[in-house]
């Protein structure tokens, strides 16, 4: 009896011994991961479409289990049953969204103690208004792939870290590009859904 | 009974939860009320779920004014704006980092135009609950702990008396006239 309330008190604990957190939910499959890309309404400053899309790129790959498929021009704001990535109008302040647009709560698994339900459709949309920069030469501007990456973690299931330096922690810089590597807290994290598949 | 256990299944089968992560810029508080079309203090009235014309799910959030600080509403009038998620069609939309809001709720709301339509600045940046402390004096709250911020150049205000706002949006208006 003791045991198990030693277990649950660790099991308690576990979320302040790590820095990440994990919001329930999980790929299936990697197949099931795979984002298509809507280049369209892109934004105008400061890189190219392919710059774009590469970054993006990136900032999916990150996360071992999305990939970035062929492009599309669905739009990343609906429930169709595609992973779309796509540009649009966010207001003045709201750089990118991650929609968890369909998850099936009749799936589920349970990794580390941990239950996850199944996703079936996210979301990704940025914000064309904002200027988005390089490293280099970078003035009040924001990171994509940075960015990319942290929207991402969301998209695979983890929810924000306290680790301050971590991609998912939900706080940087402007012009910090440090948030394109994955911690030890991030890989941690992403671990902790995805070491069982 | 038999066919009532299909349904219930198929409902859980078929129920579609749909939340997000968001990032937002961060903006120091006289910005954000720069940038705000519209401040205004009021009652939450009336939410009603529907789509944008993107076809993504939003609520329709009714506010019954009570103070506008800032911009073109007026004390009695219902002002509405939209907030992203709702439950609507089969699908349970829920904006992680977007407001949440109560019926009867009295709050504070910072609104931008985003293509004819009205949103909270930043979704739950821009939206403060109006509430009292203990000599009842009246303060204002918001919760950001969704929200991810980048260009952060100080510690983000999560709660400060209403006053202290009132003094800002007079300043941003003096510093804009």
């Amino acid at each position: 009896m003791k045991k198990i309330a030693l277990y649950a008190a660790l099991l308690c604990l576990s979320s302040s011994l790590f820095g990440y957190t994990l919001n329930g939910r999980k790929w299936f499959s990697s197949g099931d991961a795979t984002f298509h890309l809507n280049n369209s309404n892109g934004p105008t400053c400061c890189l190219s479409a392919s710059e774009q899309q590469s970054q993006i790129s990136a900032g999916v790959r990150a996360w071992g289990i999305a990939s970035l498929g062929s492009a599309t021009t669905l739009s990343g704001a609906r429930a169709d049953g595609t992973n779309v990535v796509s540009w649009s109008k966010l207001g003045g302040t709201t750089l990118g969204v991650t929609n968890y647009t369909t998850t099936d709560t009749s799936q589920s698994v349970t990794c580390g103690g941990n239950l996850f339900y199944r996703f079936v459709e996210v979301d990704v949309r940025f914000n064309n208004a904002f200027k988005w920069q390089t490293s280099s030469g970078c003035s009040g501007g924001y990171d994509l792939q940075g960015v990319a990456t942290h929207e991402f973690g969301h998209a695979v299931g983890l929810g924000h870290s306290s680790v301050s330096g971590a991609t998912m922690y939900p706080s940087v810089a402007a012009c910090d590009f440090g948030t394109s590597s994955l911690s030890t807290d991030d890989k941690n994290g992403y671990n902790a859904i995805y070491s069982c598949r | 009974m038999r066919k009532s256990f299909v349904l219930a299944l198929l409902g859980v089968v078929l129920a579609a939860s749909v939340a997000s992560a968001t990032t937002v810029a961060y903006v120091p508080m006289k910005k954000a009320v720069q940038m705000s079309e519209l401040v205004l203090i009021g009652y939450v009235v009336g939410m009603e779920p529907g789509y944008d014309r993107e076809g993504q799910i939003v609520t329709r959030i009714d506010l019954l004014v009570e103070s506008p600080l800032k911009g073109g509403a007026e004390r009695g009038q219902v002002f509405s704006f939209h907030a992203w998620g709702g439950h609507l069609d089969g699908f349970n939309v829920e904006t992680v980092g977007e407001a949440h809001y109560k019926l009867g709720q009295k709050v504070l709301v910072q609104l931008e135009n985003i293509d004819g339509e009205y949103h909270t600045l930043g979704l739950a940046f821009g939206k403060w609950d109006v509430v009292r402390d203990s000599a009842g004096a009246p303060w204002i709250t918001r919760d950001l702990e969704d929200l991810n911020m980048v260009g952060v150049t100080e510690a983000p205000v999560e709660q400060l008396p209403l006053n202290q706002m009132l003094r800002t949006v007079r300043e941003a208006a003096r510093l804009a006239n």
